[in-house]
């Protein structure tokens, strides 16, 4: 019998567009022989649509006209270990949800809840990993408790901003020094991140990444880094990709440079990294460091500083085309890598089901002794 | 590294450090197919390029697996190995049970994967398609200058693998294809892990129940979403399984 396999993308985030490519070519690389598929796209204002009309990305160029003819989901219903999708005429029943989601609310820990409270495997990483490695703030904090390398980093909440904000570019400025790096704790492919020079780009900055979260993070600049990025993957193991380079052209790797320039897309890309024996054996050891450390499963993508020494910078629990060519470079099609991604799902589900969540003994009935 | 056996010349690969673990990949594959395993193994792990395949000789005349067998064995004893499992995809797994058959001194343990080696009765759909190849075969064989026309029907008619080998290699297809290792299972005395993928349509699962039957001393595992690559489907649960078995071979060593 063939799983029927739910992918979900879009929501409400700044990676909504990018969500809609990676969840494209999921759609193209997925083995049909072994799944129905069924696309799901959550629109910017929340609400969830089916139908073939979602397979092809050229439709989305007018989203008016897809979301007119696309199904509108009107009930999602629990049943047994399944997940009902209705639309006005149609009933899906979803076995497992593969998540195409990146930022908020997908990436984020509240798509992954969702799923825990409809009961059904989801692809990972689970709500714990995905809400801690979609905040920078805390995700450094953690890594940090772990003896992972990362940036010299301050960061400050809107309210404390207002308050104190002079006390705050001074403490930074102390600390780090000109340049430095201001960015929303909350966001992924670089958007509203800025590399500041002075007092007044620095205010500028953090207003711009302000309008996006409600915390942000300063950190040093690590001048002349190079960017090192891996993927890793498992639940039962822990398994790293082979490494690549991304060569920089512009000052930083903005959102522009990394999914616009040109539309041509990992033309930057170097795989395998040109790194030496050392290096690599470091980045393989703090990439099974990192995963363990968040608690992650399912298949993510680490992002590395490197001049000297080598930093943890970011994590993306649900990577852009879920890093497909990290694996594809390690002998794993992305056919592959979706299969495993399922599998994972299912052998998560299965010991969530072996594990005692209710007792049959009703705690407000026991009599208690007086 | 390059090595000469019986005149041929051989490929290999070793990747670690510690035990050795052997690697055969299948047919139309290289030492490069299973190298996404070795890779993440805490083991000495050997590669090895199939005589027709990656960079190793083609042999000189057609060879049945038999012949494929003792090539490797005489390989792997050429190096010295003395205690090692034997890890085979599809082809590579027939190779692998027939050296193990003559259970070898240094053979510790035995993975096979997606293996074929056990002839089914085939399904009335495949026979159909084989009596209909057979005939129009004898029918366009009565007219001259038929060989694009046969070539276009074996290709028509051929499994992948038939339609992708040319020459030597594709007379030897045609040899391995056809024969049935059953009671050759039967003499394997080392302890053996089967893994299947229960959506294999290359090799299917029946043929994986019917090793489990033939080896003494086996163990079948069954994943429910793989297909004939199941080290590669179902890579995380494959590498715990494998895991567990080298370690559970290698532990009295």
């Amino acid at each position: 019998m063939k799983k029927n396999v739910a992918v979900i993308f879009g929501s409400k985030s700044v990676e909504h567009e990018i969500s809609i490519i990676t969840a494209n070519q999921i759609l193209n690389a997925i083995d049909r022989n072994k799944y129905n598929v069924i696309p799901i796209y959550i629109s910017k204002n929340g609400i969830w649509y089916t139908g073939s009309i979602l397979e092809n990305l050229e439709n989305f160029k007018d989203v008016q006209s897809v979301l007119k003819k696309a199904k509108k989901i009107r009930f999602l219903e629990k049943k047994n270990s399944q997940l009902l999708i209705k639309s006005n005429l149609k009933t899906y029943e979803i076995d497992i949800c593969l998540l195409a989601t990146h930022g908020t609310y997908g990436e984020d820990g509240s798509l992954q809840g969702f799923c825990e409270m409809m009961d059904i495997p989801y692809t990972g990483a689970g709500v714990l990993s995905s809400a801690v490695s979609n905040d920078k703030v805390i995700t450094k904090q953690l890594l940090k408790e772990n003896n992972i390398p990362v940036v010299d980093f301050n960061f400050i909440t809107k309210h404390e901003w207002d308050s104190s904000y002079e006390k705050f570019i001074e403490s930074c400025e102390n600390q780090f020094g000109y340049p430095m790096f201001i960015k929303p704790s909350k966001l992924g492919s670089s958007i509203a991140i800025t590399k500041v020079n002075s007092k007044d780009e620095f205010i500028n900055a953090v207003e711009l990444a302000f309008s996006f979260d409600n915390k942000i993070l300063v950190e040093k600049s690590i001048e002349n880094a190079r960017e090192f990025n891996c993927a890793v993957m498992g639940y039962k193991n822990i398994l790293v990709s082979e490494i690549e380079e991304i060569i920089k052209k512009s000052q930083f790797f903005d959102y522009t440079e990394k999914y616009i320039n040109n539309g041509k897309k990992f033309s930057n890309h170097k795989i395998p990294a040109n790194v030496d024996e050392i290096t690599k054996q470091e980045i393989i050891k703090l990439a099974k460091k990192t995963f363990k450390a968040l608690d992650c499963y399912g298949n993510i993508r680490i992002d590395f500083l490197f001049n000297d020494k080598i930093y943890v910078n970011e994590v993306n629990t649900i990577p852009g085309a879920l890093a497909f060519y990290l694996w594809e470079a390690t002998g794993i099609t992305f056919t592959h890598l979706i299969d495993n991604l399922i599998n994972i799902a299912e052998e998560v589900y299965k010991d969530k089901k072996n594990k005692t969540y209710s007792i049959d003994v009703n705690i407000l009935s026991l009599k208690v002794e007086k | 590294m390059k090595i000469k056996i019986n005149g041929l010349t051989i490929n290999l690969e070793t990747h670690g450090k510690g035990k050795i673990v052997i690697f055969l990949h299948g047919w139309g594959g290289n030492l490069h197919s299973l190298f996404p395993v070795a890779r993440q193994l805490n083991y000495k792990t050997v590669l090895i390029d199939l005589p027709g395949f990656g960079q190793s000789d083609l042999p000189n005349s057609p060879i049945s697996s038999f012949e494929y067998a003792s090539i490797i064995q005489k390989l792997i004893e050429s190096r010295g190995i003395n205690k090692a499992v034997l890890i085979g995809h599809s082809f590579g797994g027939k190779i692998a049970a027939i050296i193990a058959s003559k259970n070898p001194e240094w053979l510790k343990g035995l993975v096979l994967i997606s293996s074929p080696g056990v002839k089914l009765k085939k399904s009335l759909f495949v026979q159909l398609k084989k009596y209909t190849y057979k005939a129009l075969k004898k029918i366009i064989s009565i007219f001259p200058n038929n060989e694009k026309i046969l070539e276009k029907l074996r290709n028509l008619f051929g499994s992948e693998d038939f339609k992708n080998s040319k020459g030597i290699m594709r007379e030897t297809l045609k040899i391995v294809v056809n024969e049935d290792i059953s009671n050759i299972l039967r003499e394997i005395e080392s302890k053996t892990l089967l893994i299947w993928g229960k959506k294999d349509r290359d090799v299917p699962l029946k043929v994986g129940i019917k090793f489990n039957e033939l080896i003494k001393n086996s163990k079948l595992i069954v994943y429910e979403n793989a297909a004939h690559f199941p080290y590669l489907e179902n890579f995380d649960t494959f590498l715990n399984d494998l895991n567990n078995f080298l370690s559970e071979v290698f532990k009295h060593e």
